[in-house]
């Protein structure tokens, strides 16, 4: 005889019962109001001029308008060219210096607690201080590159006025920034990889640049993919470092598309060409992640 | 203590059905194996007792009571897990005590209990240790020792021998059996290892690919198999089988196997002219002998100390064969060998199902 | 024979070598600009390396009136705090939910997938918006506004962490919580919490740092008054440009509370940025 089971009803019940909702719904919360929506107001913004008068905003439908700024910025082809050639440059020396400094210290028996510390600090100051920290030291008369050069019997550069230099000293600071984090990621890589395989191939007869070349690279691939990937996108969101060290100048120079959004905002008030520019970066930027992806994709199956 | 009623159970995983119409009663105190190889459902089925998998179909009772939309907590049951699940932040006093804690149980009487239970199982110095710091054996006690603290209805053990090592399996198989003499507790206990299950069940529960293979004490399903799988899956060194057709008819039937040998049927067996069978014979069940209607030549032998198996290649493969020490057998000697018919068994080389009448279930 | 022990030692040397390099190359411009920040404005002007230290800039940047430094750090504290714990419970819930809860393919891929597209897009891009709906709310210039923000921005980073902690436990030991009588809450509570609890400082030593330093939103959408050290420091830089031994004194201060930090919780911030980028 089987008799039916009780069920407890009351309030602990019934936050079990629903806990598999309302912990994920205050994250969805969120992302919707902070982050879809404004979304959307973008897309509502990018046809509209706003202005300001008397405290109040006034919307007007002018998407033709904006479409005219965008193309009557002068400013926007160098500071896309800046972008990619900065973008395509830092990343490059950051993967290369990250990845040799990952093999080199994962050889060391010693040290490597040390180097790890050390690695952590550019990532923790605050990219402001970054800034001011370089501005300070390329400052043209007392900068310590400068005095460096000094030593060496070099004149003193400007760094930081020369159109021809002020996006490599921005290169330069990104460098500094970053490559520690590069670093932190291939050398927990490199400590992961399987040591009997890399004897194998010693015992195989493989010299130190076959056995770099053949077997330790294709297996830090996915960590350099993942790595190489996830700094290049990042490095479009530059702009704290910028913004202290250079303000984008001389002229445009050294202008980034972040900064570049930032003029448009919040200097020339131009909040609906703004948006349009937004709203073109989100989906350049999006685009890249999906070609990416489904690069990285194709090849791992190779 | 209380029995576990398994009524018309069917479970599926999406789309896919992995089990379908199990029936099983277990009696209030009784210790019920239930073994299979990997993958039959065992472990589902126990799953499903506990409350951790839902029932797709039928129901399952404890103490008369349906459980069905009972949550784990609420169906008074212990389990104990392959990996021991100790909770790793809390030392073995607090592993044990946990649940007497979450209902709020006095701690007088915590400590009581804790303190008991450390004795049966020898734990009493462990107590301030944390599971990092204790051997496999240890956190097996301990293990178990989380499941006796609260006296449940019922315990479920999921494969808890299976990760040490085979000193230890077969001392913890005594100790674990001691404990359900004195507890006196309904337990079901789930494993791969038949020699786990002989020693241990009071009945044993065979299951294959999500059915019920068989259901009996151990000596019953070790003499009288209800299906080809289990005479293969219990006993060990396995069964030996040999396939073929009957041949002739009434006092002239007899076994022809495919290998071309000959065996008489067991008196007092009808089988039709024809049908086509799997006979089982367990290497106890065969001997060396001048002559016999099996032939073949030597090919293991293996000693064991109390025991001496030799394997002989004949017509129908390989055939093992419990026999004297003294025999002095060369690998490629000559063998016959007789069989002890009575203890033959028939199933129909189809369906697996043993041909006699009156299956045990 | 002696070719193969120098190639090796030859490896080892050059790590050691870049090991040195490393560690100048990191900490030298932090020494510098220490140095910098105790030197009179005119040792600073020659780029000398004898001078006689003074704290003058130091106590220019915290305590003269023109400074809203002190200003800055109570503002950063409390924002940084008050998101920070707001990202490590949303969070963690979010995580655990997906982690646990067997939702549907499109829901966990959804989130997931939103979550690190917004990680990958300029913050900038939204600035705009947030600036006109906080306008609206009547929020613009509230540190209210830089919490929420900071909530949505570190909100991702929280969530994968923690994601990858919780299926490092193994499933049975919250199963063993189940059935010794634990409701979902409590099995939550008292048995998984307490074992991700490196995961947990982790996200929040990432989030409260990641605050602390963020500057594109707080020097847009906060005035002097509710100014975080970031945009401090910035107007430092640019005002105050000839100054040059507040600037650095400045930079020194706003990187302090990195520093201690990393002393705190090194091993678990580097586990946290491996794990976080690697998924």
């Amino acid at each position: 005889m089987i008799r039916p089971a009780r069920r407890r009803r009351g309030i602990v019940e019934a936050l079990n019962r629903t806990f598999r909702h309302w912990s994920l719904l205050p994250a969805v919360l969120v992302f919707a109001l902070l982050t879809a929506y404004p979304i959307v107001n973008l897309l509502r913004m990018a046809v509209s001029t706003i202005e300001f008068r008397e405290g109040r905003e006034i919307w007007s439908f002018t998407p033709l308008r904006n479409w005219d700024l965008l193309l009557a910025d002068s400013a926007l082809a160098p500071v896309v060219l800046n972008t990619i050639v900065f973008v395509v440059v830092a990343v490059a020396i950051e993967m290369v210096a990250g990845l040799a400094l990952a093999l080199l210290i994962g050889g060391l028996t010693r040290g490597k607690a040390i180097m790890r510390t050390l690695m952590i600090i550019p990532i923790l100051v605050p990219p402001v201080a970054i800034g001011s920290m370089f501005k300070l030291m390329f400052n043209h008369d007392f900068g310590v590159f400068n005095q460096l050069l000094g030593f060496a019997g070099i004149a003193p550069v400007s760094w930081l006025g020369s159109t021809k230099l002020a996006l490599w000293s921005v290169i330069i600071v990104d460098v500094w920034h970053w490559v520690p984090f590069i670093f932190l990621i291939l050398f927990a890589a490199v400590e992961g990889l399987p040591k009997e395989v890399l004897e194998a191939a010693r015992v195989d007869g493989a010299t130190r640049g076959q056995l770099l070349r053949r077997v330790t690279l294709p297996l830090l691939m996915p960590a350099l993919t993942v790595a190489l990937l996830f700094r290049a996108i990042l490095a479009f969101k530059t702009f704290d470092e910028v913004y202290l060290l250079t303000g984008g100048g001389p002229g445009t120079s050294s202008e980034l598309l972040s900064l570049h959004l930032y003029k448009v905002f919040f200097e020339q008030n131009q909040l609906g060409y703004g948006a349009l520019l937004s709203v073109f970066t989100i989906v350049g930027v999006l685009s890249l992640m999906v070609l990416a992806r489904w690069l990285t994709q194709r090849w791992a199956l190779r | 203590m209380a029995s576990v009623s398994i009524r018309r159970v069917d479970k599926s995983f999406g789309p896919t059905s992995v089990m379908k119409g199990i029936d099983l009663e277990v009696a209030d105190g009784e210790f019920v194996v239930l073994v299979g190889a990997s993958g039959c459902g065992k472990s589902t089925l126990l799953r499903m007792i506990a409350g951790l998998e839902p029932i797709t179909a039928g129901e399952i009772a404890i103490g008369g009571e349906r459980v069905n939309e009972l949550e784990p907590r609420e169906r008074d049951i212990a389990m104990v897990f392959q990996s021991y699940a100790l909770y790793p932040h809390l030392n073995v006093r607090g592993n044990l005590a946990f649940s007497l804690e979450l209902r709020k149980t006095p701690a007088a009487e915590i400590e009581a209990q804790t303190a008991q239970t450390a004795g049966v199982l020898d734990l009493a110095q462990l107590l301030e240790r944390y599971p990092r710091q204790l051997s496999g054996g240890q956190r097996q006690r301990v293990a178990m020792g989380r499941a006796i603290v609260r006296n449940p209805r019922v315990f479920l053990f999921d494969e808890p021998l299976s990760n040490l090592d085979a000193k230890l399996r077969i001392a913890m198989r005594t100790e674990i059996r001691a404990l359900h003499q004195r507890l006196g507790a309904t337990s079901i206990y789930v494993t791969h290892d038949q020699v786990e299950a002989m020693t241990m069940a009071d009945r044993m529960v065979v299951m294959n690919d999500g059915r019920i293979e068989q259901i009996g004490a151990p000596l019953e399903v070790y003499d009288r198999p209800a299906t080809l799988y289990v005479a293969r899956f219990i006993g060990a060194p396995s069964i030996n089988v040999f396939e073929g057709s009957v041949e002739g008819d009434g006092a002239q039937a007899r076994l022809r196997t495919r290998g071309g040998q000959h065996l008489l049927l067991p008196a007092g067996r009808q089988v039709e002219p024809g049908r086509a069978f799997s006979a089982a014979l367990r290497p106890e069940h065969l001997a060396i002998a001048a002559d016999g209607p099996l032939h073949g030549t030597v090919s293991v032998v293996e000693n064991l100390g109390h025991e001496t198996y030799v394997y002989v290649d004949t017509a129908d493969g390989r055939v093992g064969v419990l026999a004297e020490r003294h025999l002095r057998l060369p690998p490629g000697a000559p063998v016959s060998l007789a069989p002890a018919l009575e203890a033959l068994h028939l199933f129909d080389a189809a369906s697996g199902q043993r041909i006699d009448a009156g299956d045990p279930r | 024979m002696s070719r193969k022990m120098s190639a090796a030692t030859r490896a080892a040397l050059l790590g050691w070598l870049m090991l040195g390099l490393a560690l100048v190359v990191v900490v030298g411009p932090f020494l510098w600009i220490a140095v910098a920040s105790f030197k009179q404005p005119i040792a600073i002007l020659s780029g000398t390396w004898s001078f006689t230290p003074t704290l003058d800039n130091y106590t220019d940047v915290l305590l003269s009136k023109r400074s809203d430094f002190l200003a800055g750090m109570r503002n950063s504290l409390i924002v940084a705090t008050v998101s920070t714990a707001i990202v490590l419970v949303v969070g963690t819930l979010a995580a655990y939910s997906l982690y646990r809860f067997a939702w549907a393919r499109w829901v966990t891929l959804g989130f997931l997938g939103w979550t690190l597209a917004f990680h990958m897009i300029p913050v900038l891009t939204l600035v705009g918006p947030w600036y006109l709906a906080f306008k609206q709310l009547s929020l613009y210039d509230t540190r209210a506004a830089l919490i929420l923000t900071h909530v949505s921005v570190n909100l991702p980073m929280a969530v994968w962490l923690m994601m990858s902690f919780f299926r490092d436990l193994p499933p049975e030991i919250e199963q063993a919580a189940l059935v010794d009588g634990c409701h979902p809450l409590s099995a939550f509570w008292y048995v998984v919490l307490p074992l991700v609890v490196p995961g947990l400082i982790a996200a929040g030593v990432l989030a409260f740092v990641f605050s602390w330093n963020e500057f594109s939103i707080a020097l847009n959408l906060v005035s002097q008054a509710n100014a975080t050290v970031p945009v401090v420091v910035a107007k430092f830089a640019q005002d105050y440009e000839i100054q040059h031994g507040q600037m650095a004194a400045a930079s020194i201060l706003a990187t302090i509370p990195a520093l201690v930090l990393m002393v705190f919780g090194q091993r678990f911030i580097v586990q946290g940025l491996t794990m976080g980028s690697v998924k």
